[in-house]
């Protein structure tokens, strides 16, 4: 008896991989331009795809690609930020997988094994954001635009860059993106990029690192003029967290008011064409005095 | 009998949860379509796959360190393996060499494990024979060892290569190339195979080993063997998996619970079973939310109940009869 049920469990089984049924969402249909469609892995991409006017060849994006909410809110989500699900992405029958970083290792070779067609953008520093933002432009076929974009964003950057280059008293900043434990940008991070360039100096600079944990002892040797404080504070004014610290009330930049919060961290972190308006906010705090 | 009925309901239910793993996904419910959506049916095929290989290592190899080590709360990580692995991959991921193809990093996994597992039992030795307890401690001080090392790696590495790791150790049914989940794959059905072979001797040595002695078992070497077998299937499964925990320990209990401690019956439908729950875990990992979950934590979530469910049902029928 029991061999019969078992019997029988296989032979539905079975039953049930021949008949088939269709899986609920149907593949969108292919355009009908010849405009090439991507999908986006990282939010500075998904701006660069904004900024070239080509929001509708994106069909998807990964839940960090926030901005601008009402271009992207209706296109299909795909993972998280560097967690890309292959499924989603292959259901969505994209050209192109624009991706800056992901956490799988493999991920590249892996898109490939099933057909997609992964294209790594470097943009990770200031001076990346106009190539990546060219290179863009040729994948989405909007060269014209893209060109335009990255020489009018190059010479921004080149007229901040004479700006401050005369400047030799520069204030020396220390850059902090977490607070539990400390977390300070280094020398190979985008946001000391834009202290440079604001007119400031980044003192996690001589640590050759992208982030990096920094004790107390450390932020006290190098008595910063001015604080930037990139991470939210879960209860208490971000402020706080740093004046409640022990020993940090002797710090020049908390004894001078220095200490600043409330970016939009979004475009103060993210190298994406909104870098301008990122490094106004820091230029605004670093001239302030 | 009930043991006989329940093994039968174990292979038979098998291929039917098989299937509904393959029709599930973040893309919809359905099987899909072999001509306009091969990749989509390969995808799943493959994941099911790795799940029911990974899973069938994971649980054999938890069945025979409870048997050998008689202890309820072995499982296959106890020797270092886990720790060994770990450290092999974050090496992998923090030089860069993981980026070079896609074997490096479940090789580096893979091999880190087996070196590893060689420390272990190197250490252990004591003149010409080792003891369990000799074998356990040295695992548990290989371990930590390991496992500061991986810290020292966490410490050292870019908020990318964090997140690289992180990520592998939450585990991953993603495989990176079919070569590897082929060789793989070979190597645990062998050593579940290899296993199997040794159920009589098993279940001697789960009445004691001086019992097991005087049945006619050589108990020395009875115990390296499985031993070593059950680590190197582990050890396989950690490379290509990650760290995924709670199969090795939990499935091997149900399956007791289900089908009885005689090993013949065990390792099977340990393999197969554990297969099972592992395949549809991770069909519930990439289905229940937009975003995949870790398959850990399915595991968890689900075996711990289903576990003492088992275990309570047990103890009231023990206490009727």
């Amino acid at each position: 008896m029991t061999k019969i049920v078992a019997y029988l469990l296989i032979f539905a089984s079975t039953g049930l991989l021949t008949t088939g049924c269709k899986p609920t969402a149907a593949p969108p249909p292919r355009s009908s331009s010849s405009e090439p469609r991507v999908i986006s892995l990282a939010p500075s991409i998904t701006e660069i795809v904004y900024a070239l006017n080509g929001t509708h060849q994106l069909i998807g994006r990964s839940s960090a690609c926030d901005y601008p909410p009402e271009a992207v809110s209706n296109v299909p989500v795909i993972g998280d930020f560097g967690v890309p699900s292959l499924e989603r992405m292959v259901s969505l029958r994209p050209d192109q997988v624009l991706y800056t970083d992901v956490a799988d290792p493999m991920m590249d070779s892996k898109m490939k094994r099933v057909g997609l067609h992964p294209v790594h953008i470097a943009c990770e520093r200031l001076n990346d954001i106009p190539s990546a933002i060219v290179h863009v432009g040729q994948l989405l076929q909007r060269e014209t635009e893209a060109q335009a974009l990255a020489s009018n964003l190059v010479e921004q950057i080149q007229m901040a860059r004479q700006e401050t280059a005369a400047f030799t008293n520069r204030p020396r900043a220390l850059v902090l993106i977490w607070n539990d434990p400390f977390y300070a940008a280094g020398r190979k991070s985008f946001v000391s990029d834009l202290v440079e360039l604001a007119g400031g100096h980044n003192i996690g600079d001589e640590i050759n690192r992208d982030y990096f944990q920094a004790s107390s002892e450390w932020v006290l040797a190098h008595d910063p003029d001015i604080i930037f404080c990139f991470f939210m504070a879960n209860s208490k004014p971000v402020k706080q967290t740093i004046l409640n610290q022990p020993g940090w009330r002797r710090i020049k930049a908390v004894k001078d008011g220095r200490v600043y919060d409330g970016f939009d961290n979004n475009v103060a972190l993210r190298p994406g064409p909104r870098v301008m308006q990122g490094l106004e906010a820091i230029k605004r705090r670093i001239q302030e005095h | 009998m009930h043991n006989r009925r329940n093994f039968w309901l174990v292979l038979g239910l098998t291929p039917l949860i098989l299937t509904l793993c393959v029709m599930m996904g973040p893309s919809g419910f359905g099987l899909p379509d072999i001509n306009t959506e091969r990749e989509i049916f390969m995808l799943r095929l493959t994941r099911v796959v790795c799940g029911l290989v990974i899973g069938a290592a994971l649980s054999c190899s938890g069945v025979v360190f409870q048997a050998v080590l008689r202890n309820p709360l072995a499982e296959p990580y106890i020797l270092g393996v886990s720790s060994g692995a770990g450290l092999g991959a974050a090496i992998a991921i923090v030089t860069g060499i993981s980026a070079l193809g896609a074997t490096i990093l479940p090789l580096c996994a893979f091999v880190m494990a087996l070196i590893t597992l060689a420390i272990v039992y190197a250490l252990a030795r004591n003149g010409t024979s080792s003891s369990i307890y000799g074998l356990i401690l040295s695992g548990v001080i290989v371990s930590a060892v390991c496992s500061s090392l991986l810290m020292f790696m966490v410490s050292v590495s870019s908020i990318e290569g964090m997140h690289s790791i992180l990520w592998w150790m939450l585990g991953n049914l993603e495989v990176t190339s079919y070569s590897v989940l082929t060789f793989i794959g070979l190597l645990i059905v062998a050593g579940c195979l290899g296993l199997w072979a040794l159920s009589r001797e098993l279940n001697a040595l789960t009445l004691g080993h001086q019992m097991a002695h005087h049945l006619g078992i050589r108990v020395k070497a009875t115990v390296v063997v499985a031993l070593l077998l059950a680590t190197l299937i582990a050890s396989a499964a950690v490379g290509v998996a990650g760290l995924i925990g709670f199969v090795g320990l939990i499935v091997p209990h149900i399956m007791r619970s289900l089908v009885g401690a005689d090993h013949r019956r065990l390792i099977p439908s340990a393999a197969i079973g554990g297969g099972a729950f592992l395949a549809a875990c991770d069909a519930l990992a990439r289905t229940l939310m937009p975003v995949e979950i870790p398959v850990g934590v399915i595991t968890a979530l689900l075996g711990g109940p289903f576990f003492l469910i088992l275990l309570k049902r047990r103890r009231v029928q023990n206490w009727l009869e």
